[in-house]
């Protein structure tokens, strides 16, 4: 139903934007009409797929990297409150420095190839994952933790059938958030120096004046995150089946 | 024999108990009752070793203990089933935990789920089924704890009248049959003397024990309609109501 709506709604807009652009006569290097972004989103689909599947490896890349950073940093975060005190204030501070500003910096230090831009979807990555996984395990019940204290649980046992199921959900609020802003971090360090992708094919088609094929690499930038979006939804609803199942 | 002796729980400017003594023979039921807040729980933390105790001891069969940790199983208000595991997963949880032979468990866990009516359910969600039936698996899953000592915390206080009264059967039949000591909190007044063999009236803070009733020579199973127990259970409650207005 909500996604019909959304549908409804697109196409309306689509409509009233192709009007006006047909009845104001605007020069398609200005706005072009929503149907020409359409014609070149599949006139130009083999070009637009190759620089999509070099944003997506980098995104995809950056997200293993994250994972791997951040379930180890959360878990330790978690189990040693020094530790988490002492990074929390700079897990805020890498946020707090805007990747604008690093994106040339990385680019310097690392290249014009994946390497960079795999660095900075990490940096967009791992924060919010991070995060999500430490207060998921923070919001454990208490009571819970009494029912395996009276085992003598260990830390790895309880881990293991407490702390990270009853953070799962939290986690895949993160991950959702982090594939949604992923794009982000990749596409900069494209615009900023690369060889290819999506960020690279806007840069390029932009000082063409191909405004329509700078359109159309955003239709697939969006359908790309949409596409990951989605597929974190599937992940979560196969993991989460009991918190799916009770709001069903 | 259990002997609490002496212990004392100080929270900084806050005594919850101090010196608190009393006794429960092996085997028998006692029940605790007393104002909401006076430390009844954390009594049981306590003798549960979740919390450490600031004097005293505690003696188990004529063992000095600092607490009961490896002696009791403890089951609180809520059922405390885990949302993600079934039925049987859930009440293997000491089974696995303890690292004990996880196939005498399991048959053992199956055994006692259908004595306690929820054979076909092993592989349900806890979600899937009534309150009294995951409160039943709670209490399959304290006896996998396989300790002599339940420390039940106002395990029935959320269920409904019918549910609460099938399942203080139960308890009881766990008591009798599998000769468990069990120690219970509870606000209902007739549930503790339908159950226990001891009750303990407890004050408002700083709790200490104002009345002990020895109800060992009433025999099980008792009922509701019973007029000594009618008579016991106005006594009981003006003995609180007379505290709570002192307090």
């Amino acid at each position: 139903m909500h996604s019909r709506t959304s549908f409804s709604v697109l196409i309306f807009i689509l409509l009233i934007w192709e009007i006006l652009v047909n009845l104001l006569h605007i020069p398609k290097f200005i706005l072009p009409a929503p149907s020409l972004i359409i014609y070149t989103c599949f006139s130009q689909a083999p070009l637009l797929l190759e620089n999509t599947l070099v944003t997506a490896v980098e995104i995809l890349l950056g997200l293993m990297i994250s994972l791997a950073i951040s379930i180890p940093l959360a878990i330790v975060m978690f189990s040693f409150p020094s530790v988490d005190a002492a990074i929390t204030p700079f897990l805020v501070i890498s946020q707090a420095i805007p990747i604008f500003a690093l994106a040339p910096l990385l680019v310097v230090w690392f290249g014009y190839g994946l390497l960079s831009k795999i660095i900075m979807a990490t940096i967009v990555i791992f924060f919010p994952l991070t995060v999500s996984l430490h207060s998921g395990f923070k919001q454990v019940d208490p009571d819970y933790e009494v029912l395996f204290d009276l085992l003598d649980a260990s830390f790895w046992k309880k881990m293991r059938f407490l702390y990270w199921p009853a953070a799962l959900p939290s986690f895949f609020a993160g991950l959702k958030m982090a594939v949604a802003v992923a794009t982000i971090g990749a596409v900069l360090g494209e615009w900023v120096g690369a060889q290819k992708g999506l960020g690279y094919l806007m840069i390029q088609m932009n000082a063409r004046l191909r405004t329509d094929m700078l359109f159309a690499a955003l239709v697939w930038l969006s359908a790309m995150g949409m596409g990951m979006w989605l597929l974190v939804g599937k992940l979560e609803k196969h993991f989460l089946f009991w918190l799916n199942d009770t709001k069903n | 024999m259990l002997r609490v002796c002496d212990i004392s729980k100080i929270y900084s400017d806050l005594a919850v108990f101090t010196n608190i003594s009393f006794m429960v023979e092996k085997g028998s039921f006692a029940a605790f009752l007393g104002p909401s807040g006076c430390g009844k729980s954390t009594l049981f933390r306590v003798i549960a070793g979740i919390e450490s105790s600031d004097s005293g001891h505690i003696e188990w069969e004529g063992l000095k203990l600092l607490n009961l940790k490896e002696n009791t199983a403890m089951m609180l208000q809520k059922d405390l089933l885990l949302p993600w595991f079934d039925i049987l997963d859930n009440v293997l949880i000491p089974i696995k935990t303890l690292k004990r032979d996880t196939k005498t468990g399991e048959s053992e866990a199956k055994r006692l789920l259908s004595r306690f009516g929820l054979s076909g359910f092993e592989h349900y969600l806890p979600y899937q089924i009534s309150g009294g039936m995951r409160q039943r698996a709670a209490l399959v899953r304290t006896l996998l704890f396989d300790r002599e000592i339940f420390l039940l915390d106002e395990p029935l206080s959320a269920l409904d009248a019918l549910t609460r009264q099938s399942l203080q059967k139960e308890i009881l039949r766990i008591q009798l049959e599998f000769d468990k000591t069990v120690l219970m909190i509870t606000h209902d007044i007739m549930e503790a003397l339908m159950l226990a063999d001891k009750i303990f009236l407890l004050s408002h803070l700083p709790m200490r024990i104002i009345k002990e009733i020895d109800l060992s020579n009433l025999p099980k199973p008792r009922y509701h309609l019973d007029f000594e127990l009618a008579e016991m259970a106005e006594n009981i409650f003006f003995t609180l109501k007379g505290e709570l207005i002192n307090a």
